[in-house]
């Protein structure tokens, strides 16, 4: 709505009317409380002082919504330079001016960004620490930055953020309300939507080229931004240009990154230190409680550096990969041909793989698993409807095969990948190993042919089905 | 004071006239030139409309304006006169009102039966419409029959689907059936000024021509929920060749199986 306000001829009698306008504007919407990355519910199943160092590890490394990290270990666009410090001067209050020498030429202005550093602590431990770019000043190859500790004179550093920042900029425009400032899945639309938006913490994606385990690749994600998800309240946003997807894309892989990082801290020490375990400890004594605290803090120290370096490390790898050309998961035949007798074939696959027992024996979504009930991996806990959960602990139906919507998409290919690598964070596994790619496309061929079908005869032939008349109404609808 | 009325009165017309005559060039006025034969005789209506009330408009203004001005100058000791009806007057401005009502009712017929009856279609045109319009918060859905094929009403196997773009021939008349996925939404499209609910449950048949090959918009002209606004989606035009060319191509990429021989593989196959 500020939009309206810029593009506003001042001083044409509109302007009277825009400036009421906009301070209705002001005063309706204001500021805001500030926008916040929230903590995933399960921190709170940590002793407090290892919610407090996951809390820290993740704020230190990614920032806030308000002050983005750049961090140069992780496989996204954040718009890094690199270079060295040749000269540091004190600027006061706090801040210092640095004279960086850039490693290549860069007319980004860095201003707000992140400077990223080494650092030694006071063992003499090499630490990875992040800065404020207060204001640049692109003709001296001066920076004024802020924070607590400030790189040396001869230190490389790596600066960036702004491209991240467009894609963050995009992101809350266009997706917040649904997936929420973390990722998370929790805008403010989300209550009303079934199937839920997407939670992206888990680092799980649905619908891709790659394979089961695999993450999407770019042009999996734009996709995605392109077709929207038909069947379910994720629009497209083909409209977008083609940078501005490529900017947000890049965020949400960050957005992804970030929540699986946490995810995988949480991991790592909710073994030892549960918030069961200190409480139990609490009760039967301070000394039991000084040992685990001990405990915990040996581990800080001594593991967790190396753990949280192979922990970004595999993540980030796997994000690279996808965009390698070898994931892509293609088919090792032509598809067979759509005849009667492949569609037949692929029936018989259809039972002996067990698609049946989610998907029905008539392909409507409703077979036997629906009406079984699941136990929570996690908590183990029986949940109380019966039916499919998901990843995310919300009840999924497999879909109804007779509707003609494939939310990941229609092509032959789409519903091939589906079948040959899952569709992670669902319980529909991969049937790679079950069946030959050959196989796969008959099933393919009865899948896509399903809803062309009278769900009351078996196996017709597209040509002998009959189509309706049109039924035509005047104009007698219009406003 | 008196005289600072009947000048309040004179003022708007003038102020009328004067923003009406400036909108165009400020860009408050339509969306661009109309892209459509229909949308030409639709902004000739517009004018024709817009001149007949305007003259009134200022007529009645300039007539008010200058019967106050009169009265203003008149002493204030003068008596007001008193009448009661005049049968002459009254039968003028009922009757020359009643006939300007007509002659826009029987104008605009034509008009609108050329937008909206579907008797005005060929047969042969709407037997095939060309793509079906299915409105869904917030996108528009699009299913187009495969090349050499019928648009039926009921999915085929080999339709092919898009989101947000719909691609028409230019220079003919095509017909669209225009459905909604769920609530009542609204297919507008500015420049070609054409607009039509679309209804929960029902097929609407539309029809327009485009005249030139281009980029048109297409928006939702119904508030249909918080997202309304978002409901953007381009119309492309596209020259007749072309359009083939892009149905043709629509319809490898939907059935494209993701097979790529490799190169070795086909030598081995030809031994
Ligand atoms: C109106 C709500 C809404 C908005 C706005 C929205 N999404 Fe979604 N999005 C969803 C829902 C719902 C799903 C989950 C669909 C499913 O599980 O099948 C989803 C899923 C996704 C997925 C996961 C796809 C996959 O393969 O698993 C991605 C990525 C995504 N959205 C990105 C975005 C981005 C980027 C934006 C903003 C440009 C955005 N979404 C805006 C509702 C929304
Ligand atoms: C364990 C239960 C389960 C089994 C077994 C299963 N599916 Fe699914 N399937 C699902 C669920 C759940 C979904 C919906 C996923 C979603 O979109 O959230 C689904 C979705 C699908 C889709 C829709 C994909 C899209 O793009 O919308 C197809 C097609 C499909 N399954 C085919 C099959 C076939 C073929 C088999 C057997 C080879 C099979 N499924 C086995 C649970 C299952
Ligand atoms: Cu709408």
């Amino acid at each position: 709505m500020f939009e309206i306000a810029k593009e506003s001829r001042f001083g044409s009698p509109r302007s009277l009317l825009l400036i009421c306008l906009i301070s209705v504007c002001l005063v309706g919407c204001g500021e805001g409380p500030e926008m916040k990355f929230s903590a995933h519910p399960r921190v709170k199943d940590l002793m407090p002082k290892a919610q407090e160092t996951v809390n820290s590890t993740i704020k230190l490394h990614f920032g806030e919504p308000s002050a983005l990290n750049a961090w140069d270990e992780l496989p996204v666009e954040f718009g890094l330079v690199t270079g060295a410090v040749t000269e540091v001067q004190d600027a006061g209050k706090g801040q210092k001016k640095l004279t960086v020498e850039l490693e290549e030429e860069s007319d980004a202005n860095l201003t707000g960004d992140s400077l990223q550093f080494y650092r030694e602590d006071e063992e003499g431990e090499e630490l990875l620490d992040f800065i404020r770019v207060v204001s640049h000043d692109p003709k001296n190859n001066t920076l004024v930055v802020s924070g607590d500790h400030f790189p040396e004179a001869e230190a490389e550093v790596s600066i960036g953020g702004h491209e991240l920042a467009q894609g963050q900029k995009l992101y809350l425009k266009h997706c917040l309300h649904c997936h929420g400032v973390t990722g998370d899945g929790q805008g403010a639309t989300a209550k009303y939507l079934n199937p839920k938006p997407r939670d992206f913490r888990l680092g799980l994606f649905k619908f891709k080229s790659t394979d089961y385990a695999d993450k999407p690749s770019h042009a999996d994600l734009v996709r995605t931004l392109n077709e929207g998800i038909p069947g379910t309240y994720m629009p497209s946003f083909k409209l977008l240009s083609d940078e501005d997807k490529a900017a947000i894309v890049e965020y949400v892989r960050w957005l992804a990154i970030r929540g699986e990082i946490e995810k995988r801290l949480i991991d790592f020490f909710e073994a030892d230190f549960s918030m069961e375990t200190y409480t139990e400890t609490k009760q039967e004594g301070k000394e039991g409680l000084e040992e685990l605290e001990q405990d915990f803090q040996d581990l800080v120290t001594d593991d967790l550096p190396d753990e949280f370096e192979s922990i970004y490390e595999q993540i980030g790898r796997k994000w690279e990969l996808a965009d390698d050309e070898k994931s892509i998961v293609n088919p090792s035949e032509p598809r067979v041909p759509d005849t009667p007798e492949s569609r037949q074939r692929g029936q018989e696959f259809y039972v002996k793989v067990k698609c049946i027992t989610c998907h029905g024996p008539l392909g409507n979504g409703d077979g036997s698993e629906t009406e079984t009930y699941k136990t929570d991996p996690l908590t183990q806990i029986t949940y109380s409807k019966p039916g499919l959960y998901d990843s995310w602990g919300e009840l999924v139906k497999p879909r109804n095969l007779r509707l003609g919507q494939y939310r990941g998409g229609n092509r032959p290919i789409d519903v091939f990948r589906r079948i040959k690598a899952g569709i992670p964070g669902t319980p529909m596994q991969a049937f790679s190993s079950a069946l030959s790619d050959k196989e796969i496309w008959d099933v393919v061929n009865y899948v896509l042919h399903l809803p062309h079908e009278d769900p009351g005869m078996k196996h017709k032939t597209s040509s002998s089905e009959t189509a309706a008349v049109p039924e035509t109404t005047s104009g007698t609808d219009s406003e | 004071m008196k005289k600072l009325w009947s000048l309040f009165f004179i003022c708007w017309p003038i102020a009328a006239v004067v923003i009406f005559a400036m909108s165009p060039s400020m860009n408050w006025w339509f969306p661009g030139q109309p892209a459509s034969p229909i949308g030409e005789r639709i902004d000739d209506l517009f004018y024709l409309i817009l001149a007949l009330t305007g003259a009134v408009f200022v007529g009645t203004q300039v007539a008010l304006g200058y019967v106050l001005w009169r009265a203003s100058c008149k002493r204030d000791d003068d008596k007001a006169t008193y009448t009661h009806g005049n049968h002459k007057l009254e039968l003028i401005w009922t009757v020359i009102p009643g006939i300007i009502l007509l002659f826009i009712a029987f104008k605009q017929m034509d008009v609108w039966a050329e937008f909206r009856i579907v008797d005005r279609v060929d047969e042969e045109i709407l037997k095939n419409p060309v793509a079906e319009v299915t409105a869904r918060q917030f996108e528009w859905r699009m299913r187009y029959p495969s090349p050499d094929e019928k648009l039926e009403i009921i999915p085929q196997p080999n339709d092919m689907y898009q989101v947000n773009e719909l691609v028409l021939p230019a220079g003919r008349k095509v017909v669209i059936n225009l459905r909604s996925g769920d609530v009542q939404h609204s297919f507008f499209a500015p420049q070609l000024r054409v607009k039509q609910d679309a209804l929960p449950g029902k097929l609407i048949p539309i029809w327009f021509e485009i005249n030139e090959p281009g980029e048109y918009d297409l928006v939702c002209a119904e508030l249909c929920a918080w997202g309304h606004y978002k409901m953007g989606a381009v119309i492309k035009a596209l020259p007749e060749e072309e359009y083939k060319a892009y149905l043709q191509k629509l319809y490898e990429e939907q059935n494209f199986d993701g097979f790529t021989p490799k190169p070795d593989e086909t030598d081995s196959a030809e031994n």
